[in-house]
């Protein structure tokens, strides 16, 4: 079966010149329809620059990316290929074009010749997705941060895309605002099947996804799901990726003998296995 | 003597018009040298407001700030003093680079304070290692950076003017793990052996639970806490009623009180947790 997104043997430099500075150096990823995928990697590893090959905004200096098996590179597939992958950025503030919500949210299917009454339509489903509906008629200035994101995918969902690209689309955000915009995520892609690839440095995060990428210096050094991944302190270690308080919590617990089985992803799950065991104790 | 006094701060923004809006609500604080401050408080609470003070952005509506005693605005001609001896790190800094190059950037502050280019030269190696930025990078432009890595030259330009008291408003967002820890440790190592005074801004409960001697809590303006990471952690309930979470592990901690009778309430680190478990579960 193809996959959705197809990146073959991606190279890419920012200058054209032989001996410049490989940023992408080999990247061979498979990316399903329909799955969660995260991006995680140190600052300047590359993960911007790949995602923006994702919808076109960048391409290949050797390799090819495929999207529904359409060439990023076939400048006549460009347009379908910017309204089946949608993308969103780190600072709300940037993505916000008119003074209204639904305004706002308004401007991209506009923008694509949309027919009015479907854009009516498409703008009301989307502000509901995203919970912002009551908010139709505020002025966006006077909008939280995670107010703004949430406009801003609303924005991205009328186009009706099947990918959202989003990078570090929280880390501007405050703690509340953080839950908004993932939990927001969570649900387009849990309940409305949109593929999504988040670039995050938050682990607590990246823990949600189907599958998560590392990158390092261009290349990717492991793809797995979240369980996996976060077992593994020593690779964490070895990438300098940092290992969550309640994962690092249990691990420690066990390297002092205490004899727990799973490993906690989140608090919750973390709570549970302490607790099993502490009930058990008597 | 303190080295910070701020006395009956209030500061309204727009005042005297219909959008007037009380953002600080006669603050009195006292911070002392060489202590590292954790300022928290959820979006909206004052924490930019307060800090652009410090760094005189900001002229209180009401009330007075002493830098070593001496009155901030007695003598608005010397406010540039206090600018450098205050360094700021804004909550957006990437949004102030414009030099063509990343050297240059980071060289504007020392070159306004009137320093001679070798000495620019070595403030801006220090602040390099400092926030582990690559020497290559100094000669790019800024624009052609990564978002975490334009980040660490806003905060090279900082560090490069060698400030007495350093505020930095949320200065980790966008930087990888190692990066933000390392950045920590620096700080934490900067007000150590060389006796600054340093401010944090951060949602991060951890990291605030982990460096600050004293934290800050505002709500609407208002100050609510100013003590110790534990006492101010302990009080759970009045932190979830301004809308703050303790460090993960301080909740954890508390949802095993049933199963795990006497936990002290006070812990915030991964290796306190572990030893009073451990702890419990030898003496049982
Ligand atoms: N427009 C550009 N011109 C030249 N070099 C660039 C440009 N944009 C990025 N780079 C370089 O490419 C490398 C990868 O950058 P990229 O933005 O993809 O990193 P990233 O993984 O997204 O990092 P971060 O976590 O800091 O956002 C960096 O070393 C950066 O300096
Ligand atoms: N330039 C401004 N004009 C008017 N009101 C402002 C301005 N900046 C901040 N405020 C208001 O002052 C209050 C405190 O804001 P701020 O200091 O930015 O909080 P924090 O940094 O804790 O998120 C908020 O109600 C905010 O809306
Ligand atoms: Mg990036
Ligand atoms: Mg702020």
């Amino acid at each position: 079966m193809k996959s959705f997104i197809d990146i073959i043997d991606l190279n890419f430099s920012y200058n054209e010149d032989n001996n410049a500075k490989k940023i992408l150096n080999g990247i061979n990823l498979n990316i399903k329809k329909g799955e969660f995928l995260a991006i995680l990697g140190c600052n300047g590893s590359g993960k911007s620059t790949l995602i923006k090959h994702l919808n076109a905004m960048l391409l290949p200096t050797k390799g090819n990316v495929f999207v529904k098996g359409m060439n990023t590179k076939d400048e006549r597939k460009i347009y379908d290929i910017r309204s089946t992958v949608g993308l969103i950025l780190q600072n709300p503030d940037n993505q916000i074009v008119a003074s209204i919500v639904e305004d706002d949210v308004a401007f991209g299917p506009e923008n694509l010749g949309v027919a009015p009454k479907v854009i009516r339509e498409r703008v009301d489903m989307a502000l509901k997705l995203v919970d912002m509906y009551d908010y139709r008629k505020s002025t966006t200035y006077s909008l939280s941060g995670g107010q703004k994101q949430r406009v801003a995918i609303a924005g991205i969902i009328a186009m009706q895309p099947e990918c959202i690209l989003l990078d570090e689309p929280t880390s501007m955000l405050d703690p509340e605002g953080r839950k908004e915009v993932l939990d927001t995520i969570k649900n387009l892609n849990k309940n409305f099947e949109i593929t999504i690839v988040l670039i995050t440095h938050y682990m607590e995060e990246a823990v949600n996804a189907d599958r998560i990428a590392i990158i390092n210096e261009g290349k990717i050094v492991r793809v797995n799901t979240p369980r996996a991944i976060f077992s593994d302190i020593i690779f964490l270690k070895e990438y300098q990726l940092s290992i969550p308080p309640v994962v690092e919590l249990i691990h420690k617990l066990r390297l002092n003998g205490i004899n727990l089985n799973n490993i906690a992803l989140d608090e919750k799950e973390c709570i549970n296995i302490l607790k099993n065991y502490f009930n058990s104790f008597e | 003597m303190a080295k910070l006094e701020i006395k009956n701060l209030t500061y309204i923004y727009s005042e005297g018009t219909p959008a007037a809006k009380k953002a600080l609500n006669n603050i009195n604080l006292r911070i002392k040298q060489n202590e590292f401050i954790g300022l928290i408080g959820r979006t909206g609470s004052g924490k930019s407001t307060l800090a652009k003070h410090l760094n005189a952005l900001l002229k209180p509506t009401e009330g007075k700030i002493l830098l070593d005693g001496e009155d901030f605005w007695h003598k608005p001609k010397k406010i540039r003093n206090v600018r450098f001896k205050v360094g700021m790190v804004f909550q957006y800094p990437e949004h102030q680079l414009f030099e063509e190059t990343v050297y240059k950037d980071i060289a504007f502050g020392p070159s306004n304070m009137g320093l001679l280019e070798d000495e620019i030269e070595k403030k801006i190696h220090m602040a390099c290692e400092f926030i582990n930025l690559d020497f290559n990078l100094l000669y790019k432009s800024p624009f052609e950076l990564s978002g975490g890595e334009k980040r660490k030259v806003a905060i090279a330009g900082v560090i490069a003017m060698d400030p007495e008291i350093l505020i930095l408003d949320e200065p980790t967002a966008g930087l990888d793990p190692k990066s933000r820890e390392q950045l920590l440790c620096q700080l934490h190592y900067y007000y150590k052996s060389r006796e600054k005074t340093v401010i944090l801004i951060s949602h991060n409960m951890d990291d605030i639970a982990k460096y600050s001697d004293r934290i800050i809590v505002l709500d609407d303006g208002n100050l609510i806490m100013f003590d110790s990471p534990k006492r101010v952690f302990s009080q759970i309930d009045l932190l979830k009623s301004v809308g703050l979470e303790p460090p993960q592990i301080t909740s954890v901690m508390r949802s095993l009180l049933e199963v795990v009778p006497g936990l002290s309430d006070e812990i915030l680190t991964v290796d306190e947790a572990v030893e009073a478990l451990l702890n419990f579960v030898k003496n049982r």
